[in-house]
């Protein structure tokens, strides 16, 4: 049995323990590398991941960490001041947010419907594309194509693309219950490719190889001219009003930058780059 | 005859009687495929990727990069985190083993143990998010990545650790207690010599599991690495960094570049394994 | 002594550490789903299947039953593979081949999940796919790919508890005329059947929290009953709504309660475990 003085030792262990914390607290508050954090939509990763190098080297002393989790996530994190640099897909929902929040645009990024290339159709009007979704067209011979069920792959509720497609495509249609959920748009991707009958939606920040790029209605999605194209989402950085000058000079980097294009990040009509804006 | 021949093994009183065996050995064999059809595409697509620029070159998002950070990185936090948590796993180990006395306690003890070694690492990821990065303000970066390969490793290595302690038959206690060893004598001057080897063995095991964690760093240890290393800066692993490939890598060639990460990884679970084997039977050999 | 009382006290203390620290842990889990159960209630979100959290639905329902369904099914496939190898590596295979064989399972027992995720979806997805006319995403995708994650682990296992059958009943069977395979099936295997239940259960607490590697090839969310259709399970909807439920939003709590189902059941199968044990 445990004796009266070692039961006051093992819970004395418990302000140790606190303790240590503490002390690991305290350590990092000294001079140590100053760290920005940015979190968000994943589909910007590639991008940022690509720019963070060269802003890296111009700031010395400033390291800056990514981690995934989604435009809500980012939006959440950023407005309780957990994380410096929110991307997102998406304007905070109305109430979402209850900090004023300042936002850098980055552009457009195409979002494209994508279908598996056997499916014997080339393109689509936007009320089969909705039906596609939302599971009421079974078979792609009642669009005109080949005889091979449809399978629907969509994304999860969280996806920035998704909340892009259910208010300027779906108008209110809800997805199909069928269909196949990724976490993200690579994984789409590649399981269009590989389903024969599959249908889904990516954000255009990748070359799309072995994969059929709908038409949608009269356009036609064109990788090097996309400013005609209907479908996109508006990503952009997120940095509270009152975050460090060095989150706004990182944002304000970000959205300059000079590989957007090869993200496939594009600038929309009549906006030259980007456009600060207060919230 | 020498007595070995006598053996049932070797006798083999009925040469008809072993269809079910025969069986058994064609269904091994198949699972013995079907598990070497995971790693041999895997080999074949990697290998002419793998060079020693990718071994220790950064990565580059569009490609014609390497891993060399990342494989940086998975060394110090798993060694690290090895290096705080098997003490301590060791530590109650011994406790558990050693000094505990109320076999009922003991028994709620393992049962709570198997429960906390069955969370899914998803769970644990979520709470160190929760508390860790959210309340404590860590930042996102080797050291919480550290805190979370900890606490997984924890009640793994205890549990190992339990196991080989176990294997010490308790009249070798009791004899070494009988000559007049006291309690800490009896396991530093017996019974650690005797099971060192077998927890190198099995911190080899535990530490070639660390290497393939995803789901708990993905969020705690983000995905990216910086130009130079540091406690306070992201720490991408090489399994995050093969996830990450697998699921938003632009690169023209990800699959390749995928597989040949994938190898990486393989190698080095294989090099940890071996070199653990290697070291235990050195080990054992020395005290002989 | 002195070394004797500080040594008695510092394992004394890093025990109390343990405790603390997973206690905190379970603490951090039961608090946040009883959060949730006050508002929810305790039992109407496992009856329901209806999940949507943004309009503040919370029926588990299906990830449960994914859970149960995927979990079950693996085992039920995966038992006659492990059998096979176990029986391989314990009985036919002789001398030094037998340390050989526990050495390359041990790798794959340490391979990350994300290639056997990855091998689901270049071997099983398609296969499942060619063979039924299905998308291939499923719950039969996901329990063929646990199966195989699971395969080494409960091998290994089984492959033990074979071997600490005692040599001497074997013997004994022999001696008495009976041939190999009557001794497999009549002395060896009722003799170990409380490890193998054993290793039966710890096999099934592996399949039950796996996660990336079941994402990878399930389908992702739940539709209609079958094994060829998309579904999803506790630990695959966790990682998929983590982003949609930062920790400050309402639904947040759901999270703790799915942990905390998870964790009930793991309680579940470790008490029969230690049940077999006894």
């Amino acid at each position: 049995m445990i004796s009266r003085r070692q039961f006051v030792i093992g819970v004395l262990g418990v302000p140790l323990f606190g303790a240590m914390i503490s002390l690991g607290q305290a350590l990092r508050l000294e001079d140590r590398p100053r760290l920005l954090s940015i979190m968000g939509a994943s589909s910007l990763m590639g991008y940022v991941k690509a720019s963070l190098p060269q802003w890296e080297r111009q700031h010395d002393f400033v390291r800056v960490a990514l981690s995934p989790g989604g435009s809500y996530a980012g939006l959440k994190a950023v407005a309780s001041g957990h994380i410096d640099l929110a991307l997102s897909d998406i304007e905070p929902p109305p109430g979402y947010i209850a900090v004023p929040l300042r936002r850098f645009r980055l552009g457009r990024i195409a979002i494209v419907i994508v279908a598996y290339p056997g499916v014997g159709v080339k393109g689509l009007q936007r009320d089969q594309v909705r039906a596609l979704f939302a599971g009421t067209i079974a078979n792609w011979r009642e669009v005109g194509g080949q005889n091979l069920s449809v399978i629907p792959v969509s994304r999860p509720l969280s996806s920035g693309a998704r909340q892009v497609l259910s208010s300027r495509l779906m108008k209110g249609t809800e997805f199909s219950s069928q269909a196949i959920i990724q976490l993200s748009n690579g994984a789409v991707a590649k399981t269009v490719r590989g389903s024969p009958g599959a249908v889904g939606y990516v954000e255009a920040v990748m070359p799309l190889s072995q994969i059929l790029v709908m038409d949608l209605g009269q356009y036609h999605y064109c990788p090097a001219n996309p400013h005609s194209w209907p479908l996109y989402a508006e990503p952009s950085i997120y940095v509270r009003e009152d975050a460090q000058p060095l989150a706004y000079n990182l944002a304000e980097y970000l959205s300059h930058g000079s590989q957007k294009s090869r993200f496939g990040i594009y600038s929309g009509p009549g906006e030259g780059g980007a456009v600060d804006e207060n919230r | 005859m020498s007595q070995g021949d006598l053996s049932p093994k070797t006798l083999k009183p009925v040469s008809q009687g072993r269809l079910a065996h025969h069986v058994l050995a064609v269904i091994g064999m198949g699972a013995i495929l079907a598990l070497l059809s995971v790693v041999i595409p895997l080999a074949i697509e990697g290998l002419p990727r793998l060079s020693m620029e990718f071994l220790f070159k950064s990565p580059q998002e569009l490609g014609r990069g390497g891993i060399g950070p990342e494989i940086f990185n998975t060394l110090v936090m798993v060694g690290l985190s090895q290096g705080i948590s098997l003490p301590l796993a060791i530590m109650v180990a011994i406790y558990r083993v050693e000094y505990a006395h109320a076999p009922h306690l003991a028994q709620w003890f393992d049962r709570a143990l198997h429960v906390v070694l069955s969370l899914p690492t998803v769970v644990i990821g979520l709470i160190v998010v929760d508390y860790a990065v959210i309340r404590w303000h860590w930042p996102v970066s080797v050291e919480t990545g550290i805190l979370a390969f900890s606490l997984i490793n924890w009640p793994y290595a205890l549990s190992l650790a339990i196991e080989a302690f176990q294997h010490i038959p308790d009249e070798w206690r009791e004899a070494s207690r009988a000559l007049g060893a006291s309690r800490w004598q009896t396991i530093t001057r017996l019974i650690l010599p005797v099971i060192w080897p077998d927890i190198i063995e099995l911190t080899g095991l535990a530490t070639a599991r660390l290497m393939g964690e995803t789901a708990a760093l993905i969020y705690t240890a983000g995905i990216n690495v910086s130009g130079r290393f540091a406690f306070s800066a992201p720490g991408e692993t090489v399994a995050v960094h093969l996830w990450y490939i697998r699921t938003e890598g632009l690169m023209p060639n990800a699959d390749q570049e995928a597989a040949a990460t994938g190898l990486v990884l393989l190698l080095l679970v294989i090099a940890v394994l071996w070199v653990s084997q290697k070291f235990a039977e050195w080990v054992k050999n020395a005290n002989l | 002594m002195k070394i004797d009382k500080v040594m008695d006290q510092v394992t004394h203390m890093v025990l109390a550490l343990f405790i603390v620290v997973w206690g905190f842990i379970a603490v951090i889990i039961v608090w946040g789903s009883w959060r949730f159960t006050r508002q929810h209630g305790f039992l109407s979100p496992i009856l329901s299947s209806r999940w949507n959290p943004l309009t503040g639905h919370f029926g588990l329902a299906s990830f449960i039953l994914g859970s149960l369904t995927v979990t079950v099914l693996a085992v039920v496939i995966v038992s006659p593979w492990s059998l096979g190898l176990s029986v391989l590596g314990a009985r036919i295979l002789q001398g030094s081949w037998q340390r050989y064989f526990v050495r390359f399972l041990t790798v794959f027992v340490s391979l990350p999940s994300v290639l056997y995720g990855w091998w689901g979806l270049t071997v099983i997805v398609p296969g499942i796919r060619r063979l039924t006319g299905s998308s291939g995403y499923g719950v039969l995708s996901a329990s063929l790919v646990v199966a195989l994650m699971i395969l080494p682990t409960f091998s290994i296992l089984s492959l033990k508890a074979i071997r600490q059958v005692p040599e001497s009943y074997v013997e004994g069977s022999v001696g008495l005329g009976a041939s190999e395979d009557q001794t497999l099936w009549h002395i060896i295997l009722p003799t170990a059947r409380p490890r193998l239940a054993q290793a039966a259960l710890i096999a099934i607490a592996r399949a039950l929290g796996e996660t990336i590697a079941v994402q990878m090839v399930i389908g992702g969310q739940f539709g209609r009953p079958g094994l060829l259709h998309p579904a999803a399970t506790l630990t695959t909807q966790l990682l998929t709504d983590l982003p949609l439920l930062p920790p400050g939003t309402a639904g947040h709590f759901v999270l703790d309660y799915m942990a905390f189902l998870l964790m009930l059941l793991m309680t579940v199968i470790v008490g029969l475990e230690m049940r077999m044990g006894e």
